[in-house]
């Protein structure tokens, strides 16, 4: 027990945290993006996993880990104008068109996945690529700290530099205001002149592509290749966090990081004798008890109104 | 005599048009991926999807037991979001009940040796267990207001966890370690309906819920405070009924459904408990519940038609190489998203509302 102890405290550990906490940061800053603009963002699952798949496909049969990149952005895009076709010209339910494009994604790829390989299982025949490792210079000779935050996926660097990005855009800039203000009450938005189906049709292919690039990570990075079901409730992890943030990000954020830590520790006893299946509940348990808590406070906070 | 002309553009026809042009616009596009993906025109293929179940009984006798699951799953959703409620435990609920119902149907000494008792006491074992589960985010939900559909998903990742646990290390079959359940005692299984199918008397039970709900639904108090507060929320707090207890009723009947069709699910169709990842029914049981629109009749007549079609699509797989019952995910999603669409087809209604009012002067 006291070893296991130890390997928290280690630098490896906080390597792995941050290795297995860029996907739910990817899903929180999806989730949050969409939402802050107004229209919830309940498909960020589902197109993680398309994220993942295109990837795969797209490296493989261009033989350019880059090109596949380009690939995963265009499926997100594609499942933005999806999304905003039917939440904002045909006025249909945020919440139900997310949960059809999840449920499709999830078939749908394992249908694809046999068109391509024959099985149902991996793209393991595929010949795709990875995004490279990076190697920051100078930082990556530091003790400790070059251990941690050196030698991670391209992808990590550049979900550090969005999460900046979206920062600054919500919150130093008028079209971060524009977004915040279609969330709050698009009539009044459109009063005052800001186009809400812009805004909105923006933060939506931001909060897609988000989603997509996570996925992109899963199998291009994290793994070389993708598996049906490899997102595992990841995306669903990134919106309990946004729901936990309630429109904060810096919230959003540290909830992240917190919902990272528990999938770390999973990661670390995976490695011992207890039984997995178990093990594995502990990231969901803590995504509840967050939830439980914040509407704790929420409720104390109305009755003290 | 002030007989009411038959108009295409009025509210109930209207709403027929548009769910046939949903299923029509649904189909044709998979017909057009079918001929994408042979490379043909596959016009063959697509009537053999269409056909194929209807050419033998033991077929169609798939379709029916397919659509049990389905129509639960649905049913249970349908309480939810009549409510307004965006709860999709329904998933975790058909797992950890499914676990109950296992534990009671390999237990001998509970096991009656009647056929009728047992498999009840199996099946109600289900359907409390999903009552009692789905009271917790009915809880959450009643005392706290916490978001139902991120808790829902949550507990679903959970209740799989444990309920795998049970599986593998209470149930497994005595010393080894396997991913299946011992087998079930045979008289806790369904007994069959239809000789030389799969179809099993759970068919039965799947028609009295569906009539069950209807009367819940439309012809009691109850039911009309359900519909009113998914209409309005602040009904319930004016109907006299409390919110808290509005909303743990619903979670808990629909709980028990939930549960319910996971018992008859494993009794019919199953020899031993052998789930070795979530069922995948919460998710659907929203879709069956949108495309039926929140109706009882509609959930079945949508398990009815997507089971078809999967029946179709598996029995398909056997002999041809691109088709597969994941292939239907397109069909369901196009019906959910146009269904959904409140403006599809508005346009084509006002120019002939338009027409109509410019005919008549």
């Amino acid at each position: 027990m006291a070893n296991i102890m130890d390997s928290f405290l280690s630098a490896t550990f906080l390597f792995i945290v941050i290795r297995v906490g860029v996907p739910l940061l990817y899903a929180s800053m999806s989730a949050y993006v969409a939402s802050i603009a107004g229209i919830p963002n309940i498909a960020v699952e589902g197109i993680m996993i398309f994220g993942a798949l295109f990837g795969v496909y797209f490296s493989a049969i261009t033989g350019s880990a880059w090109l596949g990149l380009l690939g995963v952005i265009l499926i997100g895009v594609v499942m933005a104008l999806v999304m905003a076709f039917f939440t904002m010209k045909m006025n249909a339910s945020p919440i139900m068109i997310g949960i059809a494009l999840n449920l499709f994604a999830t078939d749908f790829s394992v249908w694809l996945l046999m068109l391509w390989t024959g099985t149902k299982g991996t793209t393991a025949t595929l010949p795709s690529k990875v995004l490279p490792t990076v190697n920051i210079p100078v930082i990556k000779d530091i003790p400790i700290l070059g251990e941690i935050i050196s030698g991670h996926y391209f992808l990590t660097y550049v979900c550090i530099a969005l999460a900046v990005f979206i920062y600054i855009l919500v919150y130093k800039t008028p079209f971060g205001l524009r977004m915040k203000a279609c969330g709050l009450d698009e009539h009044a938005a459109e009063s005052v002149g800001i186009k809400v189906n812009k805004v909105r049709l923006i933060a939506i292919i931001m909060s897609a592509v988000l989603a997509a690039l996570g996925g992109a990570y899963l199998s291009m990075g994290y793994m070389s290749i993708f598996s049906s079901n490899m997102t595992a409730s990841r995306g669903w992890t990134g919106i309990a966090a946004n729901a936990v943030g309630g429109g904060n990000f810096l919230i959003v954020v540290l909830t992240t990081v917190v919902f990272s830590f528990a999938q770390g520790v999973v990661n670390r006893l995976a490695l011992t004798a207890l039984p997995s299946e178990l093990v594995n509940i502990i990231p969901y348990v803590c995504v509840m008890l967050a939830m439980i808590f914040l509407s704790i406070k929420e409720m104390k906070k109305n009755k003290a109104n | 005599m002030n007989k009411k002309k038959f108009k295409w553009t009025d509210e109930g026809p209207f709403e027929f048009l548009r769910i046939m042009a949903s299923i029509g616009t649904a189909l044709l596009v998979t017909f057009i991926v079918l001929c994408i993906v042979t490379k043909s025109f596959a016009l063959e293929l697509f009537i053999d999807l269409l056909t194929y179940p209807t050419q033998k009984m033991l077929y169609f006798g798939y379709v029916l037991v397919k659509m049990v699951p389905l129509c639960f799953a649905g049913l249970a959703t349908l309480l939810y979001f009549r409510t307004g409620l965006f709860n999709l435990s329904t998933e975790g609920v058909f797992y950890i009940s499914g676990v109950v119902a296992t534990w009671f149907a390999i237990n001998p000494n509970i096991m009656t040796g009647n056929e009728i008792v047992d498999s009840a006491i199996c099946i109600l074992a289900a359907g409390v267990s999903g009552a009692l589960i789905a009271l917790i985010p009915g809880f959450l939900k009643a005392k706290l207001n916490a978001d139902e559909m991120v808790i829902s998903l949550m507990m679903n990742s959970i209740l799989f966890g444990i309920g795998y646990y049970i599986v593998l290390n209470y149930l497994a079959i005595g010393g080894i370690t396997g991913t299946a359940s011992a087998d079930f005692i045979d008289t806790a299984r369904l007994t069959k309906l239809i000789p030389k199918t799969q179809v099993h008397t759970g068919l039965i039970i799947m028609f009295v819920m569906v009539a069950l709900v209807y009367i819940l639904l439309f012809k009691t108090k109850l039911g009309y405070s359900i519909r009113m507060t998914g209409l309005n929320k602040s009904f319930a707090k004016y109907s006299g009924m409390s919110a808290f207890g509005l909303f743990m009723t619903v979670h808990l009947l629909a709980g028990f459904i939930g549960g319910m069709g996971s018992g008859v699910e494993l009794m019919g169709l199953y020899k031993k408990f052998s789930w070795s990842q979530l069922p995948g029914l919460g998710f659907t049981g929203a879709l069956m519940a949108n495309i039926g629109k929140n109706h009882p009749i509609g959930v079945l007549l949508a398990a009815f038609g997507i089971s078809y079609l999967r029946a179709g699509a598996q029995l398909l797989a056997n002999s041809n190489p691109v088709i597969d019952i994941s292939m239907i995910s397109i069909v369901e999603v196009i019906l959910t998203l146009l269904i959904s669409s409140q403006y599809f087809l508005r346009k084509w209604r006002g120019k002939q509302m338009l027409k109509e009012e410019q005919k008549n002067g």
